[in-house]
C-alpha cells in the first residue's frame, strides 16, 4: 500500500439474503484529501460506510479494510471501536437529544468525571475550545432544540471531531441546509482538511463535489463504477457515471398551458399555535393558475414550509388575510377542511409526516381516500385494491406487490407513494414540498415528467424547493419568500439564480 | 415428495409470529397434559374458557388502546365497578321492587328477565360513560392516557369501595342473570352453531381466493387454505363434542352445553377483529399509531378515532363487568383488581407493539389463551400462587425476547 493512502477498502463484498450490496468494491483514500462518494440510492454508499464504522463488524463482510497499515478488525464493540481507532461519520439524520445543551450531547457517553461525578466545568470549557477550533458559531450551552437546522449539523460534526477524529464520513450533511449554511460547512470542511483530517463525503448534490471534493468514486448497483480526480470531471459525466447512461436534459420540458387564476392567497398572517407569540407568515400574497407549476423559492427558514402548512390548514393559525378559491373566501382550519376543498399535501419529509413506513403500500395510499371505498362498518376493499392497484401502475412504482411494508421501498418509490396517495385523491391543486429531497437523479427525472403529465391535465401544482435549479427548471412562475414574506413573483422567463437570490435574502424588493 | 412439507414450511414462515404463538400454546397444552392428564377432562375444559373470556373480552378493546400508542390501566376496576354496580342493582332489588309494584302479575320468569335485560343495559351505559370520561381528557384535553387511567384506576376502585360499602352483594335472587356467564348452551344449539362456524370458514376461503383471482393476486395453496379452515373447525367442533360430554353418557345432563359466556366472547372477539380490519375506524387506529403525524396529514380526525377507541373499551369493560358479576354471583371488594394487567399481558404476548401501529385481535385472545391455560394448568399441577406470578412474568419477558430477537435476525 502507498505511503500516502490512508484506508484502503480492498475487494469488500457484502450480501444480505437475497441481495449483493456490495460486490468487490475496492477504494482507495488518500491522507488528508475529501474523497467524495457517489451514487443513486440503493447502489451501496450507506452499506460500504456502515462497514467502515463498525455497524457491520469484521467478519460479516468479504474482503479487507486496511487502515493506517493494519487490516482494521472491528469485533464484538464494533461501534465504540470504530470511534477509538478515529473513525467518525456523521448520519444523515441527527442524532442529538433536542433538550440537552450542545456541550452535553458533544460528550454524551464519554462526560469527562471528577471522581464518581461529571466534571461540568471540563465538560463545558472543553466545547468551547473545539468549537473555536472549527468556528462555529454556538455557544456550549445553548439547548438544542432552539438551534437551527444547520447550527445541529455543525453541532454534530463537532460530536464526530471531538475525540481525535482522522476520518470523517459525512453522510448527506447539506441535505436540510440552506445555501449559506452549506458555505459555511465547506469552509469547515477546508479548515479540517488543513488540520489533516480526511473525509470522505456522500451527497446527492453532485454540484458540491466539484466545490469540495479531491477525488469522487462513483457507484453503481453495488459496484465501483470508477475513481477519478475530481478535476477529470464535470456535472454531466459523473451524472452519466451514477447512472450507465448519458443525461441529456436534467428537467424534461412540459408542454404547460397555464389557464385562468382560479385560487389566491391575500395578505396572509399565520402564528405558530405552539407558541402563538411567534409570528410565522408576516403577509404573503400568491395567485395560481389552472395547470401551472408555481415554484416557491426562499432560504430555510424563509417561510415556505409554513406556508404550505398554512395553505394545508396544519402547524399554523391564520391570524389575518384571505384565502380565495374559485373567487370564495374558503377557510381552512386542518387537514380535512383542506382536502374538503380538493388541496393535497406532499409534504417535505417523507419518513415522518408523510408515510406509515411498517404498514404497506395498500394502506398508505388508501389512507386519505377511505371515505370513497367505505360505508358505516365496512371496506369496500375490492374496490380499494383496484383503486391502488391502478394507481401504483400509472405512477409505474416498482414494488414487489402493493402489499409490501412501504419501509422496504427506495427513497423514489416511497415519495411515489406519497404522490400516488394524493392523486388518488383528485385534487385541483397538489403542493409538493421538496418532492426529490433524498431522491437518486433517476428517480427525480421520473417525478419531474409526473409532474409535467399533471399539470398538462389540469392540476395546478405549487412546489417548494431548496434546489434553485429545480425551481427554475421546473416552474412556469416562481413566488419568492423572505422573512416570512411573499417578495414577489417572477415570470420564468424573468427569472435567473441572481434575481431569485436578490429577492430572497431582501437585497431586492417587489414593487406593492 | 418435498412439495408438501415445502408448502407448510413456507405458510409457517409467512405468518411467523402468529403460528409460534399458536405452537407454543400447544407446547403448553401438550406439557400440562402430561403432567396432570385431569387437564385435559371435560370439567377443566368447560371451566377454562369462561374464566378466560372476562380477560379476553376486554383484551380485544386494549389491542385498539395499545395500537393507537396508548394504555388503560382503568379496566381492571373499571370492570370491577360495572360488576358491583350490577350486583347491587339486583341485591337491593333496585329494578325488580318497581317492576314487581307496577305489573303485579308477572311471572317471576319474566321478571328476571326483564330485570336482567334492564340490569345489562344500565351497566353497559354505565361502561360507555365511563370510556367517554376517560377519552374525553384523553382525545380532547390532551393529558396522556397513562395518567388519565391512573386516575381511573383509583376513582374506579374508590367507586367499588363506595357502591359494597366493604361487603359481598350476593345475586341469590335472579338465576337468569346468572346464566349469562354460568349457563350453558343445549347441546343441539352447540353443535349447530359449531357447524355454522365452520360453514363460515369455508366460505371465507372461497370468497377470498374469489376476490384474489379476480385482481390476479397470487392465491397460494387451496389444500393449505383448507388445511388451515379444517384445523380452526375442528377445534371448534372438537370443543363442543368434549363440553356436550357426547361421548359420556353417564354425564349430567346439566354439565352438558358450550358456556354462555364463551359465545359472546365468540362474538366479541369476531366483531372487534373484523373492526380491526374492514372498518375506516380500523385502519385509523393502526394509521395514528404507526405514524401519528402523517395520519395527521391524511387527514384523519384523529381526536375522534381515540376518543371512539377508548369508548368502545368502556362498552367492553362493560360487558365484562356484567359478565362478572354473574360468574362470581357476587359483587365484591376486590372485583376486578388486577385484571388490568392481565388484559395488558395478553395483548403483549399476542403480538401488540407497546410502541402502537402493530397487534391483532387474534393475536390477544390467542395470549389470554395462554395466560389462563398456564394459571389453569399450574393450579392442577398444585403449584402454589406463590410461583404462578414469577413463572407468568417470565414467560411474557420471555415471549417479548423471543420476538425481538425474531426481528432482529429478519432484519
Amino acid at each position: 500500500m502507498p505511503e500516502d493512502v490512508l484506508l484502503e477498502i480492498s475487494h469488500v463484498t457484502k450480501q444480505f439474503p437475497g441481495v449483493t450490496a456490495l460486490s468487490d468494491v475496492s477504494i482507495q483514500v488518500k491522507r488528508g484529501e475529501i474523497h467524495g462518494l457517489c451514487g443513486e440510492n440503493g447502489a451501496g454508499k450507506s452499506t460500504l460506510m456502515k462497514i467502515l464504522c463498525g455497524v457491520y463488524p469484521f467478519g460479516t463482510y468479504e474482503g479487507d479494510v486496511v487502515y493506517d497499515g493494519k487490516v482494521l478488525r472491528l469485533g464484538t464493540r464494533s461501534i465504540r471501536q470504530a470511534i477509538e481507532e478515529g473513525i467518525a461519520i456523521v448520519y444523515q439524520e441527527l442524532t442529538l437529544v433536542p433538550k440537552m445543551t450542545v456541550g452535553e450531547n458533544i460528550y454524551l457517553g464519554k462526560e469527562p468525571r471528577r471522581g464518581p461525578s461529571i466534571d461540568w466545568d471540563k465538560l463545558y470549557s472543553d466545547t468551547a475550545s473545539l468549537l473555536k477550533r472549527f468556528k462555529l458559531n454556538v455557544s456550549p450551552l445553548d439547548v438544542i432544540q432552539n438551534l437551527g437546522v444547520g447550527q445541529m449539523q455543525m453541532t454534530e460534526i463537532a460530536k464526530a471531531l471531538s475525540e481525535s477524529a482522522r476520518v470523517l464520513i459525512l453522510d448527506e450533511p447539506t441535505s436540510a441546509l440552506s445555501a449559506a449554511e452549506v458555505d459555511k460547512l465547506m469552509e469547515i470542511l477546508r479548515e479540517l482538511k488543513s488540520q489533516g483530517v480526511t473525509c470522505i463525503y456522500i451527497s446527492h448534490k453532485l454540484e458540491e463535489f466539484f466545490r469540495i471534493t479531491d477525488t469522487v468514486s462513483v457507484l453503481r448497483d453495488g459496484k465501483l463504477v470508477t475513481t477519478r480526480p475530481t478535476s477529470e470531471l464535470t456535472l454531466e459525466k459523473l451524472v452519466g457515471l451514477m447512472v450507465g447512461r448519458e443525461m441529456k436534459e436534467r428537467f424534461p420540458k412540459g408542454n404547460r398551458k397555464p389557464g385562468e387564476v382560479f385560487f389566491k392567497v391575500e395578505d396572509l398572517h399565520a402564528t405558530d399555535p405552539a407558541n402563538p407569540g411567534r409570528e410565522v407568515l408576516k403577509g404573503v400574497s400568491l395567485d395560481l393558475r389552472k395547470g401551472e407549476i408555481l415554484g416557491i423559492a426562499g432560504l430555510m427558514g424563509s417561510g415556505r414550509t409554513e406556508l404550505v402548512s398554512t395553505l394545508f390548514g396544519e402547524y399554523a393559525r391564520v391570524t389575518k388575510g384571505r384565502i380565495e378559491l374559485d373567487g370564495k373566501e374558503i377557510a381552512i382550519r386542518n387537514a380535512r377542511d383542506a382536502m374538503s376543498h380538493r388541496i393535497g399535501l406532499v409534504p417535505e419529509d417523507r419518513k415522518r409526516l408523510g408515510l406509515i413506513l411498517i404498514q404497506t403500500v395498500l394502506k398508505n395510499m388508501s389512507l386519505p381516500n377511505l371515505n370513497r371505498f367505505s360505508g358505516f362498518m365496512y371496506i369496500d376493499q375490492n374496490a380499494e385494491l383496484a383503486a391502488v392497484m391502478k394507481g401504483s401502475t400509472s405512477l409505474a412504482i416498482k414494488a414487489p406487490s402493493v402489499q409490501v411494508p412501504v419501509e422496504s421501498l427506495s427513497g423514489g418509490n416511497q415519495q411515489k407513494v406519497v404522490i400516488s396517495k394524493w392523486l388518488m385523491s383528485e385534487p385541483r391543486i397538489l403542493i409538493l414540498d421538496d418532492p426529490t429531497r433524498g431522491v437518486d437523479v433517476g428517480a427525480k427525472y421520473e417525478i419531474y415528467k409526473l409532474m409535467n403529465k399533471l399539470a398538462e391535465s389540469g392540476f395546478a401544482i405549487i412546489m417548494i424547493s431548496s434546489e434553485l435549479e429545480e425551481v427554475l427548471g421546473m416552474s412556469d412562475r416562481v413566488a419568492v419568500m423572505w422573512e416570512g414574506r411573499s417578495n414577489g413573483t417572477l415570470e420564468i422567463g424573468e427569472a435567473s439564480q441572481e434575481k431569485i437570490m436578490a429577492r430572497a435574502t431582501g437585497v431586492e424588493i417587489a414593487a406593492g | 415428495m418435498p412439495r408438501i412439507p415445502n408448502i407448510l414450511l413456507g405458510a409457517f414462515t409467512k405468518n411467523l409470529r402468529a403460528n409460534i404463538l399458536i405452537m407454543a400454546l400447544v407446547a403448553i397444552w401438550i406439557g400440562f397434559g402430561i403432567a396432570t392428564p385431569t387437564f385435559w377432562s371435560a370439567d377443566n375444559i368447560q371451566n377454562v374458557l369462561p374464566q378466560m373470556a372476562i380477560i379476553a373480552i376486554m383484551a380485544c378493546g386494549m389491542v385498539f388502546v395499545i395500537v393507537t400508542g396508548g394504555i388503560d390501566l382503568s379496566v381492571g376496576f373499571g370492570s370491577g365497578f360495572v360488576s358491583v354496580v350490577a350486583a347491587a342493582l339486583l341485591y337491593y332489588g333496585v329494578i325488580d321492587g318497581p317492576l314487581q309494584s307496577l305489573f303485579p302479575n308477572m311471572q317471576t320468569g319474566s321478571l328476571e328477565l326483564v330485570t336482567m335485560l334492564v340490569t345489562v343495559v344500565l351497566c353497559m351505559v354505565l361502561g360507555l360513560l365511563m370510556g367517554l370520561f376517560q377519552g374525553y381528557v384523553i382525545a380532547r384535553l390532551a393529558v396522556p392516557p397513562f395518567i388519565v387511567t391512573l386516575g381511573g384506576f383509583y376513582i374506579f376502585k374508590s367507586g367499588i369501595l363506595l357502591v359494597t360499602q366493604g361487603k359481598s352483594l350476593f345475586i341469590s335472587a335472579n338465576d337468569t342473570y346468572k346464566f349469562i356467564a354460568q349457563g350453558l348452551i343445549p347441546p343441539m344449539g352447540g353443535f349447530a352453531l359449531a357447524v355454522l362456524v365452520a360453514a363460515a370458514m369455508l366460505v371465507r376461503v372461497f370468497l377470498a381466493r374469489a376476490r384474489k383471482l379476480k385482481y390476479g393476486m397470487a392465491q397460494g395453496s387451496l389444500a393449505l387454505d383448507l388445511l388451515k379452515a379444517g384445523i380452526f373447525s375442528a377445534l371448534v367442533i372438537g370443543y363442543v363434542v368434549v363440553v356436550n360430554r357426547t361421548f359420556d353418557r353417564e354425564a349430567d345432563e346439566g354439565l352438558r352445553g358450550v358456556p354462555f359466556l364463551v359465545v359472546i366472547m365468540g362474538v366479541i372477539a369476531v366483531l372487534m377483529s373484523y373492526i380491526s380490519t374492514n372498518t375506516r375506524l380500523g385502519r385509523y387506529a393502526y394509521a395514528i399509531g404507526g405514524n401519528r403525524e402523517a395520519a395527521r396529514l391524511s387527514g384523519i380526525n384523529i381526536k375522534r378515532t381515540i376518543l371512539t377507541i377508548y369508548v368502545t373499551m368502556g362498552a367492553l369493560m362493560g360487558v365484562s363487568g356484567i359478565a362478572l358479576a354473574a360468574y362470581v354471583g357476587s359483587g365484591t371488594t376486590g372485583a376486578g383488581g388486577g385484571y388490568e394487567l392481565d388484559v395488558i399481558a395478553s395483548c403483549i404476548l399476542g403480538g401488540t407493539s407497546t410502541l402502537g401501529g402493530e397487534g391483532t385481535v387474534f393475536g390477544a385472545i390467542v395470549g389470554a389463551l395462554i395466560i389462563q391455560s398456564l394459571s389453569n394448568g399450574l393450579q392442577m399441577m398444585n403449584v402454589s400462587s406463590n410461583w404462578q406470578y414469577l413463572i407468568k412474568g417470565l414467560v411474557l419477558i420471555l415471549a417479548v425476547l423471543a420476538d425481538i430477537s425474531m426481528k432482529k435476525k429478519r432484519a
